[in-house]
Protein backbone atom coordinates (compact mmCIF):
# COMPACT_ATOMS: atom_id res chain seq x y z
CA UNK A 1 0.00 0.00 0.00
CA UNK A 2 1.03 3.23 -0.67
CA UNK A 3 0.75 6.43 1.87
CA UNK A 4 1.14 9.98 2.22
CA UNK A 5 4.05 10.53 4.62
CA UNK A 6 4.14 14.00 6.35
CA UNK A 7 7.70 15.08 7.11
CA UNK A 8 7.63 16.74 10.47
CA UNK A 9 10.44 18.81 10.31
CA UNK A 10 9.78 20.71 7.31
CA UNK A 11 6.18 20.81 7.62
CA UNK A 12 5.02 24.41 8.52
CA UNK A 13 1.04 23.18 10.12
CA UNK A 14 0.00 25.65 8.25
CA UNK A 15 -3.34 23.82 7.23
CA UNK A 16 -3.01 24.56 3.53
CA UNK A 17 -3.34 21.35 2.60
CA UNK A 18 -7.04 20.51 4.33
CA UNK A 19 -8.38 23.35 2.07
CA UNK A 20 -7.48 20.65 -1.40
CA UNK A 21 -8.27 17.20 0.84
CA UNK A 22 -11.84 16.15 -0.18
CA UNK A 23 -11.64 12.88 1.55
CA UNK A 24 -11.62 15.17 5.01
CA UNK A 25 -9.11 12.59 5.79
CA UNK A 26 -6.39 15.68 7.08
CA UNK A 27 -6.25 16.68 10.38
CA UNK A 28 -4.27 19.63 11.47
CA UNK A 29 -3.62 19.22 15.50
CA UNK A 30 -1.30 22.08 16.42
CA UNK A 31 1.84 21.02 15.51
CA UNK A 32 0.90 17.86 13.89
CA UNK A 33 -0.69 16.75 11.35
CA UNK A 34 -2.40 13.50 10.66
CA UNK A 35 -3.37 11.44 7.63
CA UNK A 36 -5.93 8.92 8.02
CA UNK A 37 -7.43 6.26 6.68
CA UNK A 38 -9.98 7.84 4.60
CA UNK A 39 -6.85 8.98 2.31
CA UNK A 40 -8.06 7.90 -1.14
CA UNK A 41 -4.24 9.26 -2.18
CA UNK A 42 -5.69 11.67 -4.94
CA UNK A 43 -1.87 13.35 -4.05
CA UNK A 44 -3.27 16.81 -4.29
CA UNK A 45 -2.20 17.58 -0.87
CA UNK A 46 1.32 16.77 -1.84
CA UNK A 47 1.25 18.97 -4.87
CA UNK A 48 -0.23 22.08 -2.80
CA UNK A 49 1.93 21.75 -0.25
CA UNK A 50 3.82 25.14 -0.06
CA UNK A 51 7.34 23.85 1.23
CA UNK A 52 7.15 19.89 0.17
CA UNK A 53 6.18 18.38 3.43
CA UNK A 54 4.67 15.65 2.05
CA UNK A 55 5.06 12.82 -0.09
CA UNK A 56 3.38 9.52 -1.40
CA UNK A 57 5.68 6.85 -0.24
CA UNK A 58 5.19 3.19 -0.83
CA UNK A 59 5.73 0.76 1.02
CA UNK A 60 7.84 -2.45 0.94
CA UNK A 61 5.31 -4.52 -0.12
CA UNK A 62 4.42 -2.17 -3.36
CA UNK A 63 7.65 -1.77 -4.48
CA UNK A 64 7.85 -5.86 -4.01
CA UNK A 65 4.69 -6.13 -6.20
CA UNK A 66 6.15 -3.79 -8.85
CA UNK A 67 9.29 -6.07 -8.71
CA UNK A 68 7.81 -8.98 -9.81
CA UNK A 69 8.69 -10.61 -6.66
CA UNK A 70 6.95 -11.50 -3.62
CA UNK A 71 7.26 -8.77 -1.49
CA UNK A 72 9.52 -10.65 1.34
CA UNK A 73 13.12 -9.15 1.44
CA UNK B 1 -22.62 14.31 30.96
CA UNK B 2 -23.97 17.52 32.15
CA UNK B 3 -22.22 20.62 30.65
CA UNK B 4 -20.20 23.20 32.95
CA UNK B 5 -20.35 25.71 30.91
CA UNK B 6 -22.94 27.60 29.15
CA UNK B 7 -23.12 30.09 26.60
CA UNK B 8 -25.50 31.86 24.01
CA UNK B 9 -22.35 31.45 21.38
CA UNK B 10 -19.14 29.91 20.98
CA UNK B 11 -16.52 31.69 18.45
CA UNK B 12 -13.96 29.26 17.46
CA UNK B 13 -10.98 30.82 16.32
CA UNK B 14 -9.32 34.08 17.08
CA UNK B 15 -8.57 35.51 14.03
CA UNK B 16 -9.83 38.93 13.07
CA UNK B 17 -12.94 37.28 11.83
CA UNK B 18 -13.42 35.42 15.50
CA UNK B 19 -12.39 38.31 17.46
CA UNK B 20 -14.72 40.45 15.60
CA UNK B 21 -18.11 38.49 15.31
CA UNK B 22 -17.25 37.76 19.24
CA UNK B 23 -16.82 41.51 20.38
CA UNK B 24 -20.04 42.29 17.89
CA UNK B 25 -21.87 39.28 20.30
CA UNK B 26 -20.75 40.34 23.35
CA UNK B 27 -21.20 44.24 22.54
CA UNK B 28 -25.38 43.62 22.21
CA UNK B 29 -25.40 41.53 25.61
CA UNK B 30 -24.88 38.15 24.20
CA UNK B 31 -23.16 35.49 26.43
CA UNK B 32 -20.03 34.73 24.19
CA UNK B 33 -17.00 32.23 24.51
CA UNK B 34 -14.01 33.07 22.38
CA UNK B 35 -11.79 29.81 22.12
CA UNK B 36 -8.26 29.54 20.68
CA UNK B 37 -6.53 26.63 20.02
CA UNK B 38 -2.76 28.29 20.14
CA UNK B 39 -1.27 29.67 23.39
CA UNK B 40 -0.83 33.16 21.62
CA UNK B 41 -3.63 34.98 19.67
CA UNK B 42 -1.45 36.25 16.47
CA UNK B 43 1.38 33.75 16.20
CA UNK B 44 2.08 32.34 14.23
CA UNK B 45 1.31 34.62 10.87
CA UNK B 46 -0.19 33.46 7.79
CA UNK B 47 -0.60 36.38 5.97
CA UNK B 48 1.58 39.01 4.41
CA UNK B 49 0.42 41.60 6.45
CA UNK B 50 -1.32 43.86 4.37
CA UNK B 51 -4.70 45.31 5.75
CA UNK B 52 -6.79 48.22 4.51
CA UNK B 53 -6.74 52.10 4.77
CA UNK B 54 -7.10 53.39 8.36
CA UNK B 55 -10.02 54.99 7.51
CA UNK B 56 -11.18 51.35 7.19
CA UNK B 57 -9.47 49.31 9.59
CA UNK B 58 -10.82 52.58 12.13
CA UNK B 59 -14.21 50.90 11.64
CA UNK B 60 -13.39 48.00 13.56
CA UNK B 61 -10.68 48.99 16.24
CA UNK B 62 -8.95 51.82 17.35
CA UNK B 63 -5.67 52.29 15.59
CA UNK B 64 -3.12 51.87 17.60
CA UNK B 65 0.67 52.79 16.24
CA UNK B 66 2.05 49.62 18.09
CA UNK B 67 0.64 47.30 15.32
CA UNK B 68 1.47 49.74 12.37
CA UNK B 69 4.60 49.33 10.27
CA UNK B 70 4.22 51.10 7.61
CA UNK B 71 1.36 53.09 5.39
CA UNK B 72 1.00 52.69 1.91
CA UNK B 73 0.83 55.83 -0.74
CA UNK B 74 2.12 53.71 -3.87
CA UNK B 75 1.97 50.13 -5.55
CA UNK B 76 4.59 49.14 -7.77
CA UNK B 77 4.02 46.85 -10.47
CA UNK B 78 6.14 44.37 -12.37
CA UNK B 79 5.46 42.84 -15.36
CA UNK B 80 7.53 39.90 -16.64
CA UNK B 81 9.02 42.33 -19.00
CA UNK B 82 11.06 44.09 -16.44
CA UNK B 83 8.74 47.69 -17.25
CA UNK B 84 7.42 49.01 -13.77
CA UNK B 85 3.84 50.36 -14.10
CA UNK B 86 2.87 52.75 -10.73
CA UNK B 87 0.08 53.60 -9.23
CA UNK B 88 0.08 56.24 -6.52
CA UNK B 89 -2.85 55.49 -3.93
CA UNK B 90 -1.90 58.13 -0.89
CA UNK B 91 -2.58 56.09 2.31
CA UNK B 92 -4.43 53.14 0.32
CA UNK B 93 -3.83 50.36 2.69
CA UNK B 94 -1.27 49.54 6.06
CA UNK B 95 1.76 46.86 7.04
CA UNK B 96 0.68 45.26 10.09
CA UNK B 97 2.05 43.29 12.77
CA UNK B 98 -0.29 40.90 12.61
CA UNK B 99 0.54 39.05 15.64
CA UNK B 100 0.11 42.34 17.58
CA UNK B 101 -2.93 43.52 15.37
CA UNK B 102 -4.83 40.15 16.35
CA UNK B 103 -4.64 40.52 19.74
CA UNK B 104 -5.31 44.03 20.15
CA UNK B 105 -9.10 42.90 18.30
CA UNK B 106 -9.55 39.43 21.06
CA UNK B 107 -8.58 42.22 24.02
CA UNK B 108 -11.40 44.43 22.66
CA UNK B 109 -13.82 41.50 22.54
CA UNK B 110 -13.16 40.13 26.26
CA UNK B 111 -13.55 43.96 27.03
CA UNK B 112 -16.93 44.12 25.61
CA UNK B 113 -17.46 41.09 27.74
CA UNK B 114 -16.47 38.14 25.76
CA UNK B 115 -14.73 35.08 27.88
CA UNK B 116 -11.64 33.92 25.79
CA UNK B 117 -9.58 30.85 26.27
CA UNK B 118 -6.54 30.37 25.13
CA UNK B 119 -4.87 26.56 24.71
CA UNK B 120 -8.60 25.28 24.09
CA UNK B 121 -8.68 23.29 21.01
CA UNK B 122 -12.41 21.99 19.87
CA UNK B 123 -12.69 18.28 19.75
CA UNK B 124 -16.17 17.75 18.13
CA UNK B 125 -19.25 18.87 18.38
CA UNK B 126 -22.66 17.41 19.22
CA UNK B 127 -26.32 18.46 18.34
CA UNK B 128 -28.88 18.28 20.75
CA UNK B 129 -32.73 19.37 21.05
CA UNK B 130 -31.24 22.52 23.28
CA UNK B 131 -28.67 23.52 21.18
CA UNK B 132 -24.94 22.82 20.32
CA UNK B 133 -22.37 21.11 22.72
CA UNK B 134 -18.76 22.06 22.02
CA UNK B 135 -15.85 19.64 23.46
CA UNK B 136 -13.27 21.21 23.96
CA UNK B 137 -9.58 20.64 25.20
CA UNK B 138 -8.63 22.99 27.44
CA UNK B 139 -5.29 23.45 29.18
CA UNK B 140 -5.46 19.54 29.46
CA UNK B 141 -8.89 19.03 30.50
CA UNK B 142 -11.96 18.10 28.44
CA UNK B 143 -14.53 20.96 28.68
CA UNK B 144 -18.22 20.43 27.29
CA UNK B 145 -19.82 23.97 26.47
CA UNK B 146 -23.27 24.40 25.73
CA UNK B 147 -23.84 27.28 23.32
CA UNK B 148 -27.22 27.94 21.10
CA UNK B 149 -24.99 29.24 17.96
CA UNK B 150 -21.41 28.48 16.80
CA UNK B 151 -19.23 30.88 15.03
CA UNK B 152 -16.54 28.70 12.68
CA UNK B 153 -14.09 31.03 12.58
CA UNK B 154 -11.57 28.56 12.60
CA UNK B 155 -9.83 29.65 9.64
CA UNK B 156 -8.36 26.81 6.71
CA UNK B 157 -8.96 24.09 9.14
CA UNK B 158 -12.48 23.99 8.98
CA UNK B 159 -13.01 22.23 11.70
CA UNK B 160 -16.50 23.76 12.43
CA UNK B 161 -17.20 23.73 8.45
CA UNK B 162 -16.98 20.04 8.29
CA UNK B 163 -18.66 19.37 11.38
CA UNK B 164 -21.78 21.58 10.53
CA UNK B 165 -21.98 19.59 6.83
CA UNK B 166 -21.15 22.49 4.51
CA UNK B 167 -18.73 21.29 1.89
CA UNK B 168 -15.71 22.99 1.18
CA UNK B 169 -12.78 21.04 -0.06
CA UNK B 170 -11.52 22.94 -3.35
CA UNK B 171 -9.99 21.67 -6.36
CA UNK B 172 -6.16 22.82 -6.88
CA UNK B 173 -6.96 25.67 -9.14
CA UNK B 174 -9.01 27.08 -6.69
CA UNK B 175 -6.79 27.44 -4.24
CA UNK B 176 -3.44 29.56 -3.53
CA UNK B 177 -0.52 27.85 -2.20
CA UNK B 178 1.56 30.63 -0.62
CA UNK B 179 5.22 31.24 1.35
CA UNK B 180 6.54 34.28 2.79
CA UNK B 181 10.01 34.89 4.55
CA UNK B 182 10.15 38.35 6.41
CA UNK B 183 13.51 39.63 5.43
CA UNK B 184 15.82 41.57 6.47
CA UNK B 185 18.45 44.11 4.51
CA UNK B 186 15.34 44.18 1.88
CA UNK B 187 16.06 47.57 0.35
CA UNK B 188 12.79 49.91 -1.63
CA UNK B 189 10.60 52.38 -0.57
CA UNK B 190 9.23 52.09 2.90
CA UNK B 191 5.66 53.38 1.69
CA UNK B 192 5.14 51.37 -1.47
CA UNK B 193 3.89 48.06 -2.09
CA UNK B 194 5.85 45.87 -4.63
CA UNK B 195 4.35 43.08 -6.92
CA UNK B 196 5.92 41.36 -9.51
CA UNK B 197 4.17 39.14 -12.34
CA UNK B 198 5.07 36.26 -14.76
CA UNK B 199 4.76 32.43 -14.99
CA UNK B 200 8.27 31.99 -13.83
CA UNK B 201 8.50 34.23 -10.84
CA UNK B 202 4.37 33.03 -9.56
CA UNK B 203 2.45 31.11 -12.10
CA UNK B 204 -1.22 31.99 -11.65
CA UNK B 205 -0.54 34.29 -8.76
CA UNK B 206 1.91 37.11 -7.69
CA UNK B 207 5.03 37.73 -5.81
CA UNK B 208 4.85 40.76 -2.81
CA UNK B 209 7.37 42.63 -0.92
CA UNK B 210 5.40 44.46 1.66
CA UNK B 211 7.75 47.15 3.83
CA UNK B 212 8.10 46.64 7.50
CA UNK B 213 10.40 48.51 9.42
CA UNK B 214 14.19 48.78 10.06
CA UNK B 215 14.58 47.57 6.34
CA UNK B 216 12.48 45.02 6.68
CA UNK B 217 9.67 43.62 4.26
CA UNK B 218 7.67 40.47 4.22
CA UNK B 219 8.88 38.93 0.31
CA UNK B 220 6.09 36.06 -0.23
CA UNK B 221 4.30 35.10 -3.04
CA UNK B 222 1.14 32.60 -3.44
CA UNK B 223 1.08 31.01 -6.78
CA UNK B 224 -1.72 28.04 -8.35
CA UNK B 225 -1.07 25.13 -7.49
CA UNK B 226 -2.64 23.66 -10.62
CA UNK B 227 0.37 25.65 -12.72
CA UNK B 228 3.38 25.04 -10.59
CA UNK B 229 5.14 22.75 -13.15
CA UNK B 230 6.97 20.45 -10.13
CA UNK B 231 7.78 23.21 -8.57
CA UNK B 232 6.98 24.32 -4.88
CA UNK B 233 5.88 27.93 -3.89
CA UNK B 234 9.09 27.95 -1.84
CA UNK B 235 11.35 27.11 -4.83
CA UNK B 236 9.84 29.62 -6.40
CA UNK B 237 10.72 32.26 -3.40
CA UNK B 238 13.92 30.77 -3.03
CA UNK B 239 14.53 31.80 -6.54
CA UNK B 240 13.56 35.13 -6.85
CA UNK B 241 15.37 35.80 -3.09
CA UNK B 242 18.45 34.43 -4.65
CA UNK B 243 18.31 37.05 -7.23
CA UNK B 244 17.33 39.53 -5.86
CA UNK B 245 18.43 39.93 -2.31
CA UNK B 246 21.29 37.61 -2.16
CA UNK B 247 22.58 38.87 0.90
CA UNK B 248 19.59 39.40 3.02
CA UNK B 249 18.68 36.29 5.84
CA UNK B 250 15.05 35.12 6.90
CA UNK B 251 14.09 35.99 10.35
CA UNK B 252 10.93 33.57 9.85
CA UNK B 253 8.97 31.13 7.71
CA UNK B 254 5.47 31.90 7.13
CA UNK B 255 3.53 29.83 4.69
CA UNK B 256 -0.31 28.62 3.99
CA UNK B 257 -3.23 28.26 1.78
CA UNK B 258 -5.95 30.44 0.39
CA UNK B 259 -9.39 29.57 -0.62
CA UNK B 260 -9.40 31.74 -3.62
CA UNK B 261 -12.40 29.76 -5.19
CA UNK B 262 -15.05 32.41 -4.92
CA UNK B 263 -18.23 32.69 -2.93
CA UNK B 264 -19.67 29.77 -1.54
CA UNK B 265 -23.75 28.45 -1.79
CA UNK B 266 -24.31 29.01 1.84
CA UNK B 267 -22.15 29.29 4.83
CA UNK B 268 -24.76 28.29 7.92
CA UNK B 269 -26.16 25.52 9.03
CA UNK B 270 -28.56 25.15 11.89
CA UNK B 271 -26.80 27.35 14.49
CA UNK B 272 -23.83 27.51 12.56
CA UNK B 273 -22.24 30.33 10.63
CA UNK B 274 -18.94 30.41 9.01
CA UNK B 275 -16.67 33.83 9.17
CA UNK B 276 -13.46 34.95 7.55
CA UNK B 277 -11.59 32.35 5.48
CA UNK B 278 -13.62 29.18 7.04
CA UNK B 279 -16.50 30.94 4.71
CA UNK B 280 -14.17 31.61 1.77
CA UNK B 281 -14.41 35.25 2.14
CA UNK B 282 -11.63 35.68 0.31
CA UNK B 283 -10.90 38.16 -2.80
CA UNK B 284 -10.72 35.79 -5.48
CA UNK B 285 -8.55 37.88 -6.94
CA UNK B 286 -6.19 39.31 -4.60
CA UNK B 287 -6.44 36.65 -2.58
CA UNK B 288 -6.60 39.60 0.64
CA UNK B 289 -9.31 38.30 3.50
CA UNK B 290 -8.63 40.43 6.41
CA UNK B 291 -11.14 43.13 6.08
CA UNK B 292 -13.73 40.33 4.64
CA UNK B 293 -12.79 38.60 8.05
CA UNK B 294 -14.06 41.65 10.20
CA UNK B 295 -16.71 42.95 8.38
CA UNK B 296 -18.61 39.63 8.01
CA UNK B 297 -17.18 38.93 11.80
CA UNK B 298 -20.05 41.87 12.06
CA UNK B 299 -22.40 40.87 9.96
CA UNK B 300 -22.37 37.33 11.57
CA UNK B 301 -22.83 38.86 14.89
CA UNK B 302 -25.62 41.17 14.09
CA UNK B 303 -27.24 38.52 12.77
CA UNK B 304 -26.74 35.78 15.86
CA UNK B 305 -27.85 38.97 17.79
CA UNK B 306 -31.34 38.59 15.84
CA UNK B 307 -31.83 35.26 15.19
CA UNK B 308 -31.21 34.99 19.30
CA UNK B 309 -33.55 37.60 19.91
CA UNK B 310 -36.35 35.88 17.81
CA UNK B 311 -35.51 32.42 19.85
CA UNK B 312 -34.48 30.94 16.13
CA UNK B 313 -31.16 30.07 15.19
CA UNK B 314 -32.79 27.54 12.33
CA UNK B 315 -30.48 27.70 9.12
CA UNK B 316 -33.35 29.51 7.30
CA UNK B 317 -33.09 32.25 9.97
CA UNK B 318 -29.28 32.64 9.67
CA UNK B 319 -29.58 32.55 5.76
CA UNK B 320 -30.10 36.21 6.36
CA UNK B 321 -26.35 36.37 6.53
CA UNK B 322 -25.81 34.63 3.54
CA UNK B 323 -28.05 37.03 1.52
CA UNK B 324 -25.84 39.93 3.44
CA UNK B 325 -22.82 38.78 1.91
CA UNK B 326 -24.00 37.87 -1.25
CA UNK B 327 -25.47 41.70 -1.72
CA UNK B 328 -22.34 42.87 -0.95
CA UNK B 329 -19.70 40.24 -2.21
CA UNK B 330 -21.61 37.64 -4.34
CA UNK B 331 -21.59 39.25 -7.60
CA UNK B 332 -17.83 40.97 -7.87
CA UNK B 333 -16.21 38.03 -6.18
CA UNK B 334 -17.75 35.48 -9.06
CA UNK B 335 -16.42 38.02 -11.61
CA UNK B 336 -12.87 38.20 -9.41
CA UNK B 337 -12.77 34.18 -9.83
CA UNK B 338 -13.62 34.86 -13.44
CA UNK B 339 -10.86 36.95 -13.97
CA UNK B 340 -8.15 35.01 -11.93
CA UNK B 341 -9.41 31.69 -14.27
CA UNK B 342 -8.06 34.21 -16.70
CA UNK B 343 -5.43 35.03 -15.49
CA UNK B 344 -4.20 31.78 -15.45
CA UNK B 345 -4.14 31.52 -19.18
CA UNK B 346 -1.85 34.63 -19.84
CA UNK B 347 1.54 33.84 -21.04
CA UNK B 348 3.89 36.58 -20.24
CA UNK B 349 3.86 38.51 -23.22
CA UNK B 350 0.10 38.64 -22.76
CA UNK B 351 1.06 39.69 -18.88
CA UNK B 352 3.04 42.35 -20.44
CA UNK B 353 0.35 43.67 -23.16
CA UNK B 354 -2.50 44.15 -19.92
CA UNK B 355 0.29 45.88 -17.58
CA UNK B 356 0.22 48.55 -20.51
CA UNK B 357 -3.07 48.41 -20.82
CA UNK B 358 -4.21 48.40 -17.04
CA UNK B 359 -1.75 51.41 -16.71
CA UNK B 360 -3.97 53.34 -18.90
CA UNK B 361 -7.24 52.14 -16.98
CA UNK B 362 -6.30 53.01 -13.50
CA UNK B 363 -4.82 56.35 -14.18
CA UNK B 364 -6.48 58.54 -12.41
CA UNK B 365 -8.80 56.17 -10.68
CA UNK B 366 -8.82 55.53 -6.33
CA UNK B 367 -8.65 52.79 -5.02
CA UNK B 368 -12.37 52.29 -4.27
CA UNK B 369 -13.13 51.97 -8.02
CA UNK B 370 -10.70 49.07 -8.73
CA UNK B 371 -12.70 46.92 -6.43
CA UNK B 372 -16.05 47.72 -8.43
CA UNK B 373 -17.99 45.56 -10.93
CA UNK B 374 -17.47 48.03 -13.12
CA UNK B 375 -13.86 48.04 -12.81
CA UNK B 376 -13.57 44.43 -12.70
CA UNK B 377 -16.25 44.03 -16.21
CA UNK B 378 -13.46 46.59 -17.86
CA UNK B 379 -10.61 44.54 -17.37
CA UNK B 380 -12.72 41.41 -18.59
CA UNK B 381 -13.28 43.42 -21.28
CA UNK B 382 -9.39 44.72 -22.39
CA UNK B 383 -8.34 41.07 -21.68
CA UNK B 384 -10.84 39.81 -24.42
CA UNK B 385 -9.93 42.33 -26.64
CA UNK B 386 -6.24 42.29 -26.41
CA UNK B 387 -5.60 38.42 -26.16
CA UNK B 388 -6.48 36.34 -28.87
CA UNK B 389 -7.61 32.94 -26.54
CA UNK B 390 -10.24 35.22 -24.99
CA UNK B 391 -11.93 37.23 -27.74
CA UNK B 392 -14.61 34.98 -28.20
CA UNK B 393 -15.41 36.59 -25.11
CA UNK B 394 -16.20 39.85 -26.91
CA UNK B 395 -20.04 41.04 -26.63
CA UNK B 396 -21.03 38.47 -24.62
CA UNK B 397 -22.25 39.06 -21.25
CA UNK B 398 -19.30 39.85 -18.76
Amino acid sequence: MSRIAVEGEICGYCGGCVIVCHDDAITLQEVQLTIDEKCTLCNACVVFCPVGALTMVETMEERGKANGSTGVP
Amino acid sequence: MRPIFSYDAVVVGAGPGGSTAARTLAGAGVKTLLVEKRQEIGAAVRCGEVVGPRSVMARFIDIDESWVYQDIDELWLFPPGGRRLTAHFPRCGMVVDRKRFDKALAIEAARTGADVWTKARVTGLTRTPEGIRVHIRHLGEDRTVSARVVVGADGVEFLVVRWAGIRTALGLARVFSAVQYPLTGVEGPSHTLRFYFGNTVAPGGYLWIFPKTGGTANVGLCLSPALQKGRRAVDYLDAFVARHFPASSSVEMVMGGIPVGGPLKTLVSDGVVLVGDAGHQVNPLSAGGIVNAMETGVMAGEVIVEALKRNDVSAQRLEAYDRRWNDRAGNLYRLHARLRRMYYKLSDADLDRLGDRLEEQVRGRNPDDLYTFGFAASVVRSMAWMIPKFRFMVGKET
